[in-house]
């Protein structure tokens, strides 16, 4: 038995005795207060740490949870059990209403909308007296009541109520990281243009998980009340969601238990300041004080321990040399399984049929008037000087950009209105130029990210964790593409950790992994040792001989000539010539503009190659 | 459509160059051990090539030698040991790094990027234009939008911006890191004959590239680096005639289907 198991046994045992241990000497309602803090935590270390989107509003879903069940408890005489699960509904409901415009403009908007609903609620909830109560707020909330224990009176069960509960959502993030859900979260935080290349809907993921945390905060809440048999607007002001801002950020946001250590650690202090600050400041001055002393706790964390004492705490318990992230599979295993590749029914429309296609950046003209055809089974290369718009027409294509004009046909449908994730999910599938990779997932993380669209696991499957099947049989035809690009010894490394070259096989291995029927290559071979660049010319041939087709932007000129079928140059944005490669290299104008007179000698591609070829042609 | 600078040699490119000299370097990532103790020198003036397959630790030899990653060995600039220095001041001794993936200044303009490079090595006004009229005569592409954000330049240009802004400081000794990466043939080859006039007028540069048979064909000298060591130096002729150097990193023409080697 490791260090880490034994510590979390004793602090289990902890939780289970502490009730005895405190007896008369202290009241069990810092404890409680601590478990409600965990919980709304919790959500926002999930919505923060992994999808990236803070939150200053968990102290108004708290709040709408307490009111919504007091009130449906009190005024209408619901049992208190459905109050609850209707306390949930409303604040996932209004999370979902009022983030679904928020969350589509990227960037931080969200703590802004979060801000400005702390205050919403605060004055609804003081000043609708008719509802409310208002500042005298609502008393006579009935207890919960559980079956043969009857009524539950007292802070005792509340207090094992919501531990329980601490413990479940623990154990429910936990299994929502570690799935579809939580790579595609990963994704999002890192590169939101990689994650929708891949079909990933950032919007959708970020709602509910924003919805979900929303929920644990409304339980907090219901909790509260039910325990307190009171509810007035004090407890749920805007104070409170900085607080649970600071848990969050000391325990470290990227944690999950970091959030429980945070709650604990900023509820005791609170507690602690609030029977020390006055005996120094006299005169009520002492709760602005406390601002004073969070402010300072959160400096102190930020500079001493940016990610948060989590990481510490975990860094001591755990010896160095065991990642417990990532169980290492048997490679061997992967071999039992081959991916079922169903060869893609043989196409007669054209993959990729653009016609007079024009982008504009400001006064740039990058793609100009272009039309161009990709048929069936095609390597297509794309070649040019830099700045030529070659990225911008890979980018036209996956639908993250939209062209001014001109209209785009994939596979018979037109597509300029789609969003990047549905022209995904069609089979298109593409690397980048600097490879995107999500670098603090592995390589096999990384990899199964490509799988999104082909596995089925949603929200609620993930978070109650009944995906096992589906993600053994991930990592197993992971492992097939691992093994395929030479990764398999990488597997259970971080990406971060890889070098240039492998990264790139890597973002190969992910779009493959996506099952494309259309495969982008922006610049594959640059970074590749010669030795890679041949296994990659080979792999290209490969894919294409399972029916996929290829549409590669290359300035290794050599491994163009080898691998294409047919060339489109371009040059500001114009196509200067297109054909066969044979035809392309002896084209004065392709000379002139990109492959220089004297490139030949020296440059990356085929020297030999060319130079033959022009003395051949004079 | 040949840039003039392809044949008139710039006059304030000419600044005499350092005399860098690594000894004994080693540095890792955490428990892997990425640099095992590389000894190299680049004279002032010369060109040097640091050729090996990837992973072996060529991008981790240059942030060594610019102070990126702790390190154990010694590296000196004209006989005076850096080793205590920050990066920062290793960059005010006449250290200049292109790095890998660019990592430019997104937000800021073209023009902005090569200032603050030269900013950075306290530069003078005039200095500071007459320099950015030198980078903007190398890469004509910047010069036609000098206002443009460096994110919306397309890659190649990016690339041409990193070397810029590496030039920009008057550097001494000038560290390269792939920068062949992305850019399109002709502009390969101008630049490499760019790198070698500027050596040939003083200016010394260490060239990692990936590509070897263009480091090779413009390099005085070359390392080959494999596993963290030097593993092969001499003349960069020597190691063009090297049959082990020319079966692993230079090959002949490419064939996917030929087997490794001769």
């Amino acid at each position: 038995m490791n260090r880490a198991w034994f510590l979390r046994g004793c602090g289990l045992l902890l939780l289970l005795l502490l009730p005895w241990i405190l007896r008369d000497r202290l009241s069990l309602t810092v404890p409680f207060v601590i478990g409600l803090h965990a919980i709304l935590a919790l959500g926002l270390a999930l919505l923060a740490g992994q999808a990236g989107q803070v939150s200053l509003g968990q102290a108004a879903f708290y709040g709408i949870g307490a009111y919504t069940a007091a009130l449906l408890t009190v005024r209408l005489g619901w049992d208190p059990w459905l109050a609850l699960g209707m306390a949930v509904l409303v604040a996932a409901s209004l999370a979902y209403v009022l983030g679904a415009p928020v969350m589509v403009l990227r960037g931080h908007y969200l703590v802004l909308g979060t801000l400005a609903l702390n205050v919403v609620v605060e004055v609804i909830l003081r000043n609708w007296q008719s509802l409310t109560g208002g500042a005298n707020g609502l008393s006579g909330v009935p207890p919960l009541h559980l079956g043969p224990f009857g009524a539950l009176r007292g802070t005792l069960p509340y207090y094992y109520l919501v531990w329980g509960l601490v413990l479940a959502s623990l154990w429910l993030g936990h299994n929502l990281l570690r799935s579809r859900v939580g790579r595609a979260l990963a994704a999002i935080r890192a590169s939101e243009v990689a994650a929708v290349s891949l079909g990933i809907p950032p919007v959708r993921y970020k709602l509910q998980l924003f919805a979900y945390s929303a929920g644990c905060a409304a339980v907090a809440g219901g909790l509260y009340a039910y325990e307190l048999g009171f509810v007035s607007p004090s407890p749920f002001g805007f104070e409170l969601s900085i607080a649970i801002l600071v848990m969050g950020v000391l325990g470290g946001i990227h944690h999950l238990p970091g959030a429980v250590l945070g709650a604990a650690i900023v509820t005791l202090l609170r507690e602690l300041l609030r029977s020390l600050l006055p005996q120094f400041f006299r005169g009520g001055a002492s709760a602005e004080y406390e601002a004073v002393v969070y402010g300072l706790l959160l400096a102190a964390a930020v500079i001493g321990a940016p990610t948060g004492l989590w990481p510490l705490l975990a860094r001591w318990t755990r010896r160095p040399s065991q990642e417990s992230r990532v169980q290492p599979a048997q490679p061997p295993l992967w071999r039992l399984n081959q991916v079922p590749v169903d060869p893609p029914e043989p196409a007669r429309d054209p993959v990729v049929k653009a016609q007079s296609l024009t982008k504009r950046f400001g006064g740039l003209v990058a793609v100009d008037d272009l039309s161009f055809t990709v048929s069936p089974g095609e390597i297509y290369a794309i070649i040019g000087p830099n700045g030529a718009g070659k990225t911008t027409v890979l980018n036209l294509i996956t639908g993250l950009l939209r062209p001014n004009s001109g209209s785009l046909v994939l596979f018979g449908s037109p597509v300029h209105m789609l969003p990047p994730e549905r022209i995904a999910s069609l089979g298109v599938a593409r690397t980048f130029q600097t490879p995107r990779v999500v670098w603090d997932l592995t390589v096999l993380d990384n990899v199964r990210l490509g799988m999104h669209l082909h596995l089925q696991a949603g929200f609620f499957t993930s978070l109650l964790g009944l995906n096992h099947e589906e993600e053994a049989s991930s990592v197993r035809q992971a492992g097939v593409l691992l093994e395929r690009l030479g990764l398999v010894p990488h597997a259970h490394e971080i990406a971060a950790n890889l070098p240039f070259g492998s990264l790139r096989l890597l973002e190969l291995a992910r779009a493959l992994a996506l099952r494309p029927r259309l495969l982008l290559l922006d610049e594959p071979a640059s970074g590749l040792s010669r030795e890679q660049r041949m296994e990659l010319a080979r792999l290209i041939q490969e894919i294409r001989a399972e029916g996929v087709t290829v549409v590669l932007v290359e300035h290794d000129v050599e491994m163009v000539l080898q691998v294409a079928d047919r060339v489109l140059v371009l040059h500001q944005g114009r196509r200067i010539a297109e054909g066969p490669p044979s035809v392309v290299r002896s084209h004065p104008e392709v000379i002139s503009a990109y492959l220089g007179p004297a490139a030949a000698e020296i440059a990356t591609a085929g020297p030999k190659d060319l130079r033959g070829n022009r003395r051949a042609q004079a | 459509m040949k840039p003039s600078w392809a044949r008139r040699s710039p006059e304030s490119a000419r600044g005499a160059g350092g005399s860098l000299q690594v000894y004994d370097l080693q540095a890792s990532y955490g428990p892997v051990q990425a640099l095992r103790g590389a000894t190299l020198e680049c004279a002032p003036g010369e060109l040097v090539a640091i050729i090996g397959p990837n992973g072996a630790g060529k991008t981790t030899l240059l942030r060594a030698i610019l102070g990126l990653l702790p390190h154990r060995g010694d590296v000196l600039l004209d006989g005076r040991s850096l080793t205590a220095l920050s990066t920062e001041d290793r960059v005010r001794a006449g250290l200049a790094l292109v790095p890998e993936r660019r990592q430019l200044f997104d937000t800021l303009s073209v023009r902005d990027n090569l200032l603050l490079s030269g900013f950075g090595r306290g530069l003078g006004r005039s200095r500071m234009e007459e320099r950015l009229r030198l980078v903007f005569s190398l890469f004509p592409a910047l010069a036609e939008r000098p206002r443009a954000p460096a994110r919306s330049l397309s890659g190649g240009q990016q690339q041409m911006l990193a070397i810029g802004r590496a030039l920009m400081g008057e550097p001494r000794v000038l560290l390269m890191d792939e920068p062949l990466l992305g850019l399109a043939p002709l502009i390969v080859s101008e630049l490499l004959g760019l790198l070698r006039r500027l050596c040939d007028e003083g200016l010394s540069v260490v060239l990692v590239e990936q590509n070897a048979r263009a480091a090779l064909a413009v390099a005085d000298r070359a390392y080959v680096l494999e596993r963290g060591r030097i593993v092969r130096s001499g003349s960069a002729r020597d190691l063009q005639a090297d049959p082990a150097v020319h079966s692993a990193y230079l090959g002949g023409p490419l064939k996917p289907e030929a087997p490794r080697g001769k």
